[in-house]
């Protein structure tokens, strides 16, 4: 239905989407996911066809969105972040303006109308003046715009920005129950979300997609694998340590600390892999004795704050530079694991997920080009 | 069609603004006390009949330039603008609509919105009509009107170019403001200025010397052309700005 091949754009120097390629069959429910600024507007405005990329192609519904714009707009229903309507139109109006513009036969608009607002639940509102609904209803105006006409694909850019617990929760019961005649691509923030309506997660953080699962519970499986084991061992932090984790086979990164001749090490491994028991004997046989090894799962949260953290972007991005690069990290541990310990483990990586989302978003908004102009 | 759609609910949000409500207000307030300035003033006169009635005066010269520089900008300010800064162009560029099929319903429905401003001033024909004793020769007025219907072409797709530009409806206010005062007095400064060549660019672009023959009952081909090519020109350009979103 949707099939996005090496798409990139470029704003002057800045790189909003780099080579991103993915694709969507009929009926799936894609949860785009990414910290705010990674990219997410601009990859859907590009399949919509409001901007074009800078190379690449997009095809939906079997059109190419440059070449055919207008086809691919006619199989398209989008939702725009920020909902943008006409205040001083009254509902039903802005719905038959809609629709006309959609090139819905005018015989068949009334029917069109009438679904969406049932679908909707605009029913008491379709006589208000849309500036003086509430921010809820704003919302299901502008997602029963997107319905109009019964588009193949369906396109929302955070659809629950902004809405009361309640009107979330209606709108995700709604979106789910989309699926089952429209491919949906959804762009959120919100990790719940994604793990409540969709059936397919694509993460992009910096222009690049970092993960694409066909379901989430892949996306744990396989990131679980590449369990974080956090270790603790009487010793010191010298050379030598670094050189055994740095060549031993199946870790992916490291972070080593030491306080009072205890180190604490936090191993990140490569997928697939289980090292606890070589590790363990490696360490033992370099004079480490083991105090602690445990292996941690990872929920959504956790994976969504590694794959979008600064640290993971940098050694990806030097590794799809510099195909052989080593993923070594050569700064000190940005957090010593072992502050963690009094917290739940849960809870500590949580807030280190939170602050890695927090600082991506500033170095977005700070890189990000003016809207608009 | 997309078009039309466009046009309709453009001219029909005119009527839901309260700017749309203040320019039609203050425009009959201004054009109705300037006529009745002019035919007290022209009553007082007794013996000497009129050679120029006073609805040309209103649709030439420096009244037509007062209302056509306050009310176009302010008729047209809004058209892009406005959806540049809330999104909903977003909106209507991801509908199967054109850019061009989107610039001509919007410059239509400005065009139409500022053409009905002038409806009422019919009403003070029927009143010179009714009052003149001697038979008045409708010839300038019809020229003046046809005159006001193609200069405003001219203008209001400029200031539906200007307001494509920015999404700060000041900002497009201001621009075509500056135009169309800027254009009228060009006209002026056609007599000031030794090289012939500039005289004659000036006078042909200024607004004045069109006005002059309109007042006069001529309707010049050259002013025709004139504000045709100055309308789509603008239109054109109004095209090329929506899509220069592509080329960022």
């Amino acid at each position: 239905m949707i099939s996005v091949t090496n798409l990139t754009k470029v704003y002057g120097e800045f790189h909003a989407i780099r080579d991103v390629s993915f694709s969507i069959s009929k009926g799936e429910v894609v949860g785009f996911l990414g910290p705010n600024g990674a990219g997410k507007t601009t990859t859907m405005r590009i399949l919509t066809g409001f901007i074009p990329a800078t190379t690449g192609k997009v095809v939906v519904a079997g059109y190419d969105v440059f070449e055919d714009s207008l086809k691919v707009r006619e199989k398209l229903g989008y939702l725009p972040e920020n909902v943008p309507l006409y205040p001083e139109m009254r509902v039903r109006e802005y719905l038959a303006f809609r629709s006309a513009i959609k090139r819905i036969p005018s015989f068949e608009r009334p029917a069109h109308i009438e679904r969406v607002v049932q679908q909707c639940w605009l029913k008491d509102v379709r006589n208000r003046i849309i500036g003086q609904l509430s921010k809820g209803f704003k919302q299901r105006v502008g997602l029963a715009d997107a319905l109009l006409g019964s588009p193949d694909v369906l396109i929302l850019d955070e659809p629950t920005v902004g809405l009361d617990p309640n009107q979330v929760r209606e709108t995700r019961h709604l979106i789910k129950s989309l699926a089952e005649n429209h491919t949906v691509i959804l762009s959120t923030h919100i990790l719940h979300e994604v793990e409540m309506i969709c059936s397919r997660i694509i993460i992009i953080n910096a222009g690049r997609i970092v993960a694409d699962a066909p379901s989430q519970q892949d996306l744990i499986d396989s990131m679980s694998d590449a369990a974080v084991l956090y270790l603790e061992a009487r010793g010191t932090d010298n050379p030598r340590l670094s050189e055994l984790l740095s060549t031993f086979e199946g870790i992916d990164r490291f972070y080593v600390a030491e306080s009072g001749g205890i180190v604490k090490i936090e191993v990140h491994q490569k997928p697939k892999c289980d090292i606890r028991e070589r590790l363990a004997a490696a360490l033992a046989a370099q004079g480490y004795a083991l105090r602690e090894l445990r292996s941690e799962r990872m929920r959504l949260e956790d994976i969504f704050a590694r794959l979008t953290s600064d640290k993971y972007t940098s050694v990806e991005a030097s590794a799809l530079d510099i195909p052989d690069a080593l993923p070594v990290p050569e700064e000190p541990p940005p957090e010593p694991v072992g502050e963690a310990e009094p917290v739940p483990p849960s809870e500590g990586l949580w807030q280190a997920a939170k602050e890695a989302v927090a600082t991506t978003e500033e170095k977005a908004a700070d890189e990000q080009p003016k809207a608009g102009e | 069609m997309a078009a039309f759609h466009v046009f309709w609910r453009e001219f029909r949000s005119y009527f839901f603004s309260p700017v749309a409500y203040f320019a039609m207000l203050g425009f009959l307030l201004f054009n109705g006390y300037i006529f009745w300035l002019l035919l007290s003033w022209q009553s007082s006169q007794p013996g000497s009949p009129a050679t120029v009635d006073p609805l040309t005066i209103l649709m030439s010269g420096l009244i037509f330039m007062i209302t056509a520089a306050g009310f176009i900008p302010m008729v047209t300010m809004r058209l892009f603008a406005e959806e540049k800064r809330t999104g909903t162009l977003e909106q209507l560029l991801t509908a199967p609509v054109t850019d061009l099929q989107l610039v001509v319903g919007k410059f239509l429905a400005a065009w139409a919105f500022y053409l009905s401003l002038w409806v009422p001033t019919l009403v003070y024909m029927w009143i010179l009509l009714a009052n003149f004793d001697a038979p008045m020769d409708l010839g300038p007025v019809w020229a003046c009107y046809i005159g006001l219907s193609l200069m405003s072409f001219g203008f209001i797709a400029v200031g539906t170019m200007f307001s494509s530009f920015t999404s700060n409806q000041m900002m497009a206010f201001g621009l075509t403001f500056a135009f169309l005062v800027v254009t009228f007095f060009l006209g002026f400064a056609a007599d000031q200025v030794p090289n012939k060549f500039f005289s004659e660019l000036f006078a042909y672009v200024g607004t004045h010397r069109h006005m002059d023959d309109f007042s006069r009952g001529v309707v010049d081909l050259k002013a025709v052309a004139y504000y045709l090519s100055l309308g789509f020109l603008a239109l054109f350009i109004t095209v090329q700005s929506l899509e220069s979103r592509k080329w960022r």
